[in-house]
């Protein structure tokens, strides 16, 4: 499986797969530029839920309506940019009033060590940050609340 | 140029309930106010269905029928018969896929000035995440300067 495969399986989740039970993902951009970062896909959600007229009541009275997204980016593996691009998320969650971000970074081989352990020693709480060896199928994520809930989301190999 | 414009099963549905729907009201009301009671069997149901159809084929095709005209130049994009909504591919910046709910999706094309033109890939029944990428490459080739060119005609 090559990037733009698993990418698209991964937008496919998000929007219609394990994703939904944390937020409604609706809208995806691919190749979407912000700042100086160019990143592979986009996608924005919000976590009250669509549904029929009860649900929508339901979901009103009782879900709080905020934003969130999904940013992936493959073109730095080695993760030699991680804090601009970490830079431009925070950035943009801070303009736009999103309350936090994942950003997946999947490669068709093995993480280096020293990415997988900044990864590890993240402490960002409102970024989520998955390593995806789309070989091994390995995942490595930051330890934050974002973080952990993105693991079962990323792992949509089949 | 390539068109696309088959029967949106979904839609003609749509139309053809609220329609049914509009005209039960409509009959048990007319009932009550002139009989003080309602009237409903077989003969009525099927009354009813036969408005419905032919009036939500009239609102089908008249508001909701999508067709959309594509070649490498621009697009056209018609609903029912409003006037179309005609854009080069040089007029769009962004290329999205829009989640509408219940696995429909829509390919949403955004213009510099941030309006976007919607379109319906699941009425027409093109497989939306195909359409969008071919879409970017669209925009793509022509946002090239001249002299070079895409990668879909090298």
């Amino acid at each position: 499986m090559d990037v733009n495969d698993y990418l698209v399986r991964l937008e496919d989740n998000l929007m219609l797969g394990s994703a939904r039970w944390t937020a409604d993902f609706t809208e995806s951009f691919w190749e979407y530029p912000m700042g100086d970062v160019v990143f592979d896909m986009f996608v924005t959600a919000t976590v009250r839920p669509k549904g029929f007229f009860l649900s929508k009541v339901a979901a009103w009275l009782t879900t709080p309506n905020y934003y969130v997204a999904c940013f992936a980016y493959s073109q730095d593996p080695e993760l030699k940019h991680l804090h601009p691009v970490l830079n431009t998320i925070a950035t943009f969650l801070k303009q736009q009033e999103f309350a936090w971000a994942w950003l997946v970074v999947p490669q068709e081989g093995p993480f280096s060590r020293k990415a997988k352990s900044m990864v590890q020693s993240t402490t960002l709480r409102e970024i989520g940050i998955a390593l995806v060896d789309l070989s091994s199928q390995e995942v490595v994520n930051s330890e934050s609340h974002v973080g952990r809930r993105l693991v079962k989301i990323v792992r949509c190999f089949k | 140029m390539r068109t696309v414009a088959p029967w949106q099963r979904m839609n003609f549905a749509r139309s053809v309930g609220i329609f049914f729907v509009l005209v039960s009201v409509a009959w048990i009301g007319a009932n009550y106010l002139i009989l003080k009671d309602f009237f409903i069997g077989w003969p009525v149901i099927v009354g009813n269905l036969t408005v419905s159809i032919v009036g939500g084929t009239w609102w089908y095709i008249t508001r909701h029928h999508a067709r959309f005209s594509w070649d490498s130049d621009g697009f056209e994009l018609q609903r029912g018969r409003t006037s179309p909504v005609t854009r080069r591919w040089d007029d769009i910046s962004q290329v999205s896929l829009v989640h509408e709910g219940y696995g429909r999706f829509a390919v949403r094309l955004h213009t510099d000035n941030e309006e976007f033109v919607e379109i319906p890939a699941s009425d027409l029944t093109l497989d939306a995440s195909v359409l969008r990428f071919e879409v970017m490459q669209l925009v793509a080739a022509r946002s090239l300067p001249e002299g070079l060119v895409g990668p879909r005609e090298e």
